[in-house]
């Protein structure tokens, strides 16, 4: 135990070494397990329509209807919700070490269990998927919080801006381990049974093992949160000041001041002090607040939520966009296992090529660039590609032209990332001054999430044709992919506006007698995360 | 536990918690000599925390020479395998406890760096563990590696004479006090004074403790005013007072943090404690002549419950069970889980069972299946959202 604590202290002085890094995969595996978890469902949907809702005799492979299908891949997000608001509160009563430990073991358990989940109808099989869903979303909303408080009590405090950032890269590399899962899985059990395509014999065409496929993606998420897990615990307890650690130094000796007797001295200096401290106590639900920083709120608040809309909606279903420009082959072409590893590898590209790279880039430039030109420039370019997609529509709909559509349908994915999918996260923490800082990074992380169940369940719908013959079974007529793009589009266009009301936090303060003007801009990535509410 | 004034014990000169494993608390005390019949004794016991009592008998005891004196101070560490004890000879050793419970042995080592460098006022682990620190009678200060018991300070003139000290929850600062109310700031790392507390010249600092909560990077000083003692709070990113309060009525004697930072408890020189919470700086508990009209000599929170040890010469060694809120049981946080989930599960069924109707929004249930044609021509006007490769498999 001492030797281990030793180690904390040599953290400060000592040169980035080895357990720097060991410090970073330690907190980023909570990112990483969060973005696996999140996001593999939505390489395993196609597989659950085709075993529980195949109709024998239907001209092409069963599908989930639109309630089972809108359930399954958005009710982890009502989970996230849920698990934020619980665990903030349960973090503030025990403790956070404790706190890590629950949240995890939920994961692991309710990866499991989703892996288990049972009943006698398709529909008792996917109530059950969707209620461990749930549980899974629950312990990942409190794990997120405490992965980002990790980072920011074990960095260096000379390289932490880095640091933070690489964490927080994590989840591409998440998002990229649920596409590899797939396709490893996928792939040997296509080599293993060769079975014919849907056209060429239904019946044939699914094996009823292929229901260990989906259960073994879900379950592989137990893994990295019991790694995370393991390794948490080996951790020695926090013998730090984090409020040192994360600059919150001011703040707590401004709470403390409130419970003192403050002693008046003739100094000009403690009289500025004084002066600073009357004209900064308002709250969050004052005039004060409003004058000054509501338009900030309303900016922070509507980019995240905008950007999750087509940030979640593009992830979860992008096997759709794929299938309608015909870069995945019309299903009933396929047999079952052979349309997950179409599905898997196809994410798996976009990952590598564009997400993955996106979060580096961020990295890399945003203390170069800043915060508020990267996000302009991510929703503009967004939102230009989106357009681009959407209205020759026709054109890339076109076999010989599918290429130009992935292409053009990667770099929406890199400048989301390297873009407000970034900054969003970055900007909250800065802009608002201490006292509030964690109340409204909160609140804009709760927007956020908002955003991604209205994207998760909206375009399911948006995204059916107007023709009624051509929707899929149990389905309204929608508006169409062309019309839902040009919608995305927009809505990346109104995110962009919205940036305007956010202020650059890298080379301006607004609360210049607080001196976060001098203060190194990334190191409040999650500031707001060391301090309870 | 009392200590009659007829009882053949010698009276209790200091104490100490050790944590043991599996949440196990013991006490160990010192006894001074009495007369020519009863020698010095270290003794431990252990601690009931269903009666918030000790144990009636020791669990053992080591028998002092007489030409080693009589135990000043007990610092314990952070392992709870051994402790130091600082001798009236001018001299500490180091005493290992070996064996469980049920035949525990104390075991006696010498320690070369510590003979014979003179009555030691203080002594202390640092909270890692990886550092012990001395303060002398003689105003000389010691920081020391340990095990290894490298110096990193060797400060003859620290002080006129150590009052008290403290290590920083991080290991980089160690506070230490002087009995002309002077304190002083050591970079512990370097082994350099780093600087001196500000205070009024009609102020002396007499004790100082470093919080142990991560997010107040605060250090407590109780400071007599006049006739006023008062606890003051400085904070360790510029030493500036943040501000101070009144908190016990009578001169603090001895202050103490609780091992997860949260409360701060004070000792009187005529017997009082307080406990406060450190957030609010609010009295908690407060037990008047506790020991009656004696100076409480030893004060210190036990680990993983809040119950207090109190030690003084006139009536020995007492725990208290403070009258705080209770803390959350790890049990009940699984109990709130646990019902939570079994809510969420009928929740779920509920809407299982009545999922068609909620669904039946987007479209009637019985509604007939829609005539399926397909235009022999394609229409101009619906060219774009036609997909020649079939509908979306949503």
């Amino acid at each position: 135990m001492a030797g281990e604590l030793g180690v904390l202290n040599a953290l400060d002085v000592a040169k980035t070494q080895w357990y720097h890094f060991t410090a970073i995969v330690i907190a980023g595996m909570g990112f990483f397990t969060d973005a696996y978890d999140l996001f593999c469902i939505s390489l395993v949907t196609k597989l659950l329509g085709r075993l529980y809702y195949t109709e024998p005799g239907a001209p092409k492979p069963g599908t989930l209807p639109p309630r089972v299908q809108a359930s399954v891949t958005g009710v982890a997000l009502c989970g996230t919700l849920a698990g934020q608001l619980f665990f903030g509160w349960l973090g503030d009563k025990m403790g956070r070490k404790k706190v890590y430990g629950l949240t995890l073991i939920l994961m692991v358990v309710s990866s499991l269990a989703s892996g288990l989940s049972f009943g006698s109808t398709a529909e008792g099989v996917m109530a059950t998927l969707c209620f461990f869903r749930f549980w899974l979303g629950f312990g990942i909303g409190g794990d997120y919080p405490l992965s980002a408080t990790i980072m920011s009590e074990y960095a260096n405090k000379k390289t932490r801006g880095a640091f933070i950032a690489a964490v927080f890269a994590m989840q591409g590399f998440g998002i990229l381990a649920g596409g590899v899962v797939a396709l490893i899985v996928s792939y040997a059990y296509d080599q293993k049974y060769k079975l014919p395509s849907y056209a060429q014999n239904p019946e044939a065409s699914l094996d009823p093992s292929f229901d260990y496929v989906w259960r073994i993606v879900l379950m592989f998420g137990a893994i990295p949160a019991a790694l995370t897990y393991y390794w948490r615990m080996k951790m020695p307890e926090t013998a730090r000041y984090t409020a040192l650690v994360a600059k919150n130094a001011k703040q707590a000796a401004a709470d403390m001041s409130k419970v003192l007797q403050v002693e008046l001295e003739a100094e000009e200096e403690k009289v500025m002090k004084l002066t600073e401290n009357e004209s900064n106590k308002y709250g969050l639900f004052t005039k004060e607040f409003a004058k000054r920083h509501g338009l900030h709120l309303l900016g922070t608040t509507t980019t995240w939520f905008l950007l999750d809309i087509a940030f979640y909606s593009q992830n979860l279903f992008q096997k759709d966009i794929f299938s309608a420009i015909g870069w995945i082959p019309p299903a009933k072409e396929m047999n079952a296992i052979h349309e997950v590893y179409k599905i898997a590898r196809a994410q798996t590209l976009i990952a590598l090529c564009s997400t993955v790279p996106g979060y580096w880039f961020t990295v890399a430039l945003i203390d170069y660039m800043g915060r508020f030109a990267i996000q302009l420039m991510g929703f503009f370019f967004m939102t230009v590609f989106m357009f681009a997609l959407a209205i020759p529509y026709h054109h890339w709909s076109e076999k010989d032209n599918r290429i130009g559509f992935v292409v053009m349908y990667s770099f929406t994915f890199f400048f989301a990332n390297f873009g407000p999918n970034a900054t969003t996260f970055v900007v909250p923490a800065e802009i608002f001054p201490a006292r509030l800082r964690s109340t409204c990074h909160g609140i804009s992380a709760a927007a956020g999430k908002a955003g991604a169940i209205v994207g998760a369940f909206g375009f399911l719908y948006a995204a059916q044709s107007k023709d009624p013959s051509k929707t899929d079974a149990g389905y309204p007529t929608g508006i169409g992919i062309k019309n839902s793009l040009i919608m995305l589009g927009v809505i990346n266009f109104i995110g962009m506006l919205f940036t305007l009301l956010v202020p650059e936090a890298k080379g301006k303060s607004l609360e210049e007698l607080s001196g976060e003007n001098n203060e190194n801009d990334a190191e409040h990535a999650v500031s707001a995360r060391t301090v309870p509410v | 536990m009392g200590n009659d004034a007829g009882s053949p014990q010698g009276p209790v000169t200091c104490g100490s918690w050790i944590r043991r494993p599996e949440n196990l608390n013991l006490v160990v005390l010192g006894r001074s000599r009495r007369g020519n019949s009863c020698p010095s004794l270290l003794e431990i016991f252990s601690f009931d925390p269903k009666t918030t009592s000790l144990s009636t008998c020791p669990l053992t005891t080591y028998v002092l020479e007489a030409e080693e004196g009589d135990p000043v101070a007990i610092a314990v560490h952070p392992s709870g395998d051994d402790f130091v004890c600082a001798l009236s000879n001018g001299s500490c050793k180091l005493f290992e406890l070996y064996g469980r419970e049920t035949n525990m042995k104390l075991l006696a080592k010498e320690l070369a760096p510590l003979q014979g460098i003179g009555p030691q006022k203080c002594i202390a682990f640092s909270v890692d563990g990886s550092k012990f620190a001395a303060g002398g009678l003689d105003g000389h200060l010691r920081i020391m590696e340990w095990p290894s018991m490298r110096v990193i300070l060797d400060e003859p003139r620290a002080h006129k004479s150590v009052r008290d000290m403290d290590f920083s929850l991080d290991s980089e600062f160690l506070a230490s006090t002087s009995t002309d109310g002077s304190a002083r700031i050591w970079k512990i790392e370097d082994g350099v004074p780093l600087t001196t507390l500000s205070r009024n010249s009609d102020e002396k600092i007499e004790l100082c403790r470093f919080s142990m909560d991560g997010t107040k990077p605060f250090l407590f000083c109780s400071v007599q005013k006049g006739d006023t003692s008062v606890t003051a709070v400085y904070e360790i990113s510029t030493w500036n007072k943040i501000g101070h309060k009144r908190l016990i009525r009578k001169s603090a004697s001895v202050m103490s943090i609780s091992h997860d930072g949260k409360y701060l408890s004070l000792g009187s020189k005529d017997g009082d404690i307080c406990v406060v919470e450190v957030k609010k700086m609010q009295i908690y508990h407060y037990s008047k002549r506790l020991h009656l009209g004696t100076n409480i000599a030893y004060l210190e929170f036990c680990p993983g419950e809040r119950v207090l040890l109190t030690t003084s010469v006139e009536w020995g060694a007492l725990v208290t069970k403070l009258t705080v809120p209770k803390d959350w049981k790890e049990w009940q946080i699984y109990l709130v889980l646990l019902g939570l989930f079994l809510a969420s599960a009928v929740a779920f069924y509920i809407f299982f069972e009545n999922s068609d109707s909620f669904w039946n929004f987007p479209m009637g249930k019985d509604q007939p299946a829609r005539p399926r044609f397909k235009p022999v021509l394609k229409d101009p006007q619906s060219y774009d959202d036609q997909n020649i490769w079939g509908p979306v498999d949503m």
